[in-house]
């Protein structure tokens, strides 16, 4: 039974400690669909949010979030935010990509992820749809782990207080 | 007993103060007004699961309670990154477990160092690759099965406007104690393979690519020090996007050749081949694409090679067979409704028989805004065995964020491999409510009538997981049937489970 306890304290303990430290979003670098490559140092600017959507063509919640990003989110221009998407489609359904985007009518700058290695940065539960809202300083501010319709508003909110900070600062 | 646990308590201990001093550094230096790519960013990731299981072919023998814990710990600052993964696997009740392979109390598992510029990038250490679409080489990680391959060694890739090129060369280290609960034995674990190659593509128009691909492998035993067996892959590969705008083209073939000693003679081995093609017409809410497989003798361990099953089932050859699919889907106009059916025609060397698939479905919404997924196929290998599945997944929203989760699944399957027929008949039903984006929790059931009496009919199971920020913990009690299981196109039997799971991963 000591066992057990012993057990329960290092888990609490990790529980703890990962309130005291804020998540920095790791760096990553990629190829575009279309061509070309982007990284996050070259998508994050000044005084903007970044929205980072995991998406892959098989994944029905993740189609309907796509459409609430380009029908909602990419539609509101007085948000500060940039929006990029990574499709962590495998080599099996690779061919898939280019078709879901025309199918879902998928406007946001795509990377391709076929390995994972951003993925598996971000999201260790590997879960779709993932998203996550980074601030210009390369903080994660939000995630989001599944579809939920009222994203659009707690990403609104997340930003607004955001930006409240920084003109405070 | 106490001692090891004491090690685990002093291990996550240690991190925790590790990851404290980093998260100092980082706050000094971007107090200090650093630029963004100058500061260190740390992260990192803590996974522990607590299992308590019973062996399935011992059912009334004492469960064996098993602690595994990992963690990755990845820092960077600018274009240059390291990340190191070291895990620990304690058997908590050493009077009833005597399995010594189980206990590994410090394993380092992975080590990277990797430098990111905009046109080349360089990987040491540990790192996944996967060469064409992973027909002659996939090193990656699966974590239902607890796989994770990687390059130990050194990989550069240069990729220029219109060029992109890799070389890699190192030995497969494979994880030593995945976290997973069907984790299955790796095939690389107690081997020793080298691998040395590359592959190269180059933009000869607009969205069109020509390249190769090639790879040499040789393997020695452990206890030897000469090595026994070498493999050669190589091929080309083209592709072509956006043709007539909405048509994408991608074909890939290969070859295999090698040798290996017996009797201190060296023995060439069988010539194979491994080509792999597709072509995908998506014009407005239309989707039709051709697939086409052909493996033949292409026989190598590391691979990934695209199996065009994807839906189910029981692909467990990959090396040997032939096949070819049409997969058709229309979305309806509401954006909210779509249809697919996809038929495959193939030819399995191995168990020299035709093989056949087809698979209808469909994805809706009705009553109210309950949305509904199902499925349903038929996989036939005349005179050998066939396999019908369904599939019925639907989510019924209830309250603002809140949901229900359905699902039922049924796959009928007769073997008749040898002289005695048999049928595996595997029912799965689950139902979890999704009382917000961080909780939810639900009940399981497994009924499969078909198994013996000593391995059971009925199989019950209560999960809950749940979020809060960077913590997610999951929870689930009772049993599961085990089974055929299937994971990005990779099929393996795992064992029944019947114990306590408990698990969590912290992001730091």
């Amino acid at each position: 039974m000591r066992a057990q306890w012993k057990i329960a304290l290092v888990f609490c303990a990790a529980l703890v400690s990962s309130s005291v430290f804020s998540q920095v979003a790791p760096s990553f670098q990629g190829d575009l669909v279309g061509g070309g490559s982007t990284s996050l140092h070259e998508v994050l600017k000044p005084h903007r949010a970044l929205l980072l959507c995991f998406w892959a063509s098989w994944c029905i919640p993740c189609m309907e979030e796509m459409k609430l990003v380009n029908e909602k989110i990419m539609a509101d221009h007085s948000l500060p935010l940039d929006i990029l998407s990574v499709n962590v489609d495998t080599s099996e359904t690779s061919v898939d990509v280019r078709p879901a985007m025309r199918l879902n009518h998928i406007a946001v700058p795509v990377i391709l992820d076929p390995q994972h290695q951003i993925f598996s940065k971000y999201h260790e539960d590997k879960s779709l749809p993932f998203s996550v809202l980074i601030n210009s300083n390369g903080q994660i501010l939000q995630s989001f782990n599944g579809y939920h319709e009222e994203m659009f508003q707690v990403l609104k909110d997340a930003i607004a207080k955001e930006e409240t900070k920084a003109h405070a600062n | 007993m106490r001692t090891k646990l004491s090690l685990v308590v002093l291990m996550a201990l240690s991190f925790l103060i590790a990851r404290s001093v980093l998260a100092e550094t980082e706050a000094t230096l971007e107090d200090s007004g650093a630029a963004t790519q100058e500061k260190i960013r740390v992260t990192a990731t803590d996974h522990l699961l607590v299992t308590n299981q019973k062996d399935p072919s011992n059912p009334l023998g004492n469960a064996t309670n098993t602690l595994t814990h990992s963690d990755t710990v990845r820092a960077e600052r600018g274009p240059y990154s390291l990340k190191i993964e070291f895990s620990n696997r304690v058997p908590l009740d050493a009077k009833t477990n005597q399995n010594s392979n189980v206990k590994k109390l410090f394993t380092l598992e992975k080590a990277t160092a990797e430098a990111e510029y905009a046109k080349f990038d360089v990987k040491l250490g540990d790192s996944y690759q996967e060469l064409g679409k992973g027909l002659i080489l996939s090193l990656y990680r699966d974590d239902v099965f607890g796989i994770d391959n990687t390059l130990q060694g050194a990989a550069i890739r240069y990729h220029p406007s219109g060029l992109d090129t890799t070389l890699i060369a190192g030995r497969v280290n494979a994880v030593s104690a995945p976290l997973a609960i069907n984790a299955v034995p790796s095939p690389v674990i107690d081997r020793n393979v080298w691998l040395a190659g590359g592959q190269a593509k180059v933009e000869v128009a607009s969205e069109t690519k020509i390249g190769g691909q090639y790879l040499f492998a040789i393997e020695k035993p452990l206890t030897s020090d000469n090595f026994d067996r070498s493999w050669y892959e190589f091929g080309p590969s083209f592709s072509k996007d956006g043709l007539f705008d909405t048509v994408d083209v991608y074909a890939e073939t290969n070859m295999i050749t090698g040798q290996y000693l017996f009797a201190n003679k060296k023995i060439p081995a069988t010539l194979g081949y491994g080509s792999y093609g597709s072509a995908t017409w998506s014009p407005d809410r239309w989707k039709l694409k051709v697939e086409v497989k052909d493996y033949r003798s292409f026989d190598f361990d590391f691979q990934r090679p695209p199996t065009l099953e994807e839906d189910v089932v029981d692909t467990s050859n990959l090396n040997n067979v032939s096949g070819s699919r049409l997969y058709v889907e229309r979305k309806l106009e509401d954006n909210k409704t779509s249809i697919h059916g996809s038929t495959l025609v193939g030819y399995d060397r191995n168990l020299g028989s035709a093989l056949y698939h087809g698979v209808v479905g469909s994805k809706f919404e009705a009553l109210g805004k309950t949305q509904f997924e199902v499925k349903t196929g038929y996989r036939w290998m005349p005179g050998h065995n066939d396999l019908a599945h369904a599939s019925v997944v639907s989510k019924i929203r209830t309250f603002k964020g809140q949901s229900i989760e359905l699902s039922a699944t049924k796959q009928k399957s007769n073997i008749k491999l040898n002289v005695l027929p048999s049928v595996v008949d595997r029912n799965v039903f689950s139902v979890y409510y999704n009382f917000s984006e961080r909780w939810s929790g639900g009940i399981g059931y497994e009924y499969v009538p078909s198994n013996t009496p000593d391995l059971g009919n009925h199989f019950f199971n209560v999960n809950a997981s749940l979020k809060r920020g960077d913590i997610t913990g999951r929870v689930m009690v009772g049993q599961t049937s085990g089974g055929t299981v299937c994971s990005g196109g990779v099929c393996r039997q795992v064992p029944p489970f019947s114990g306590a799971l408990v698990e969590s991963i912290v992001v730091f």
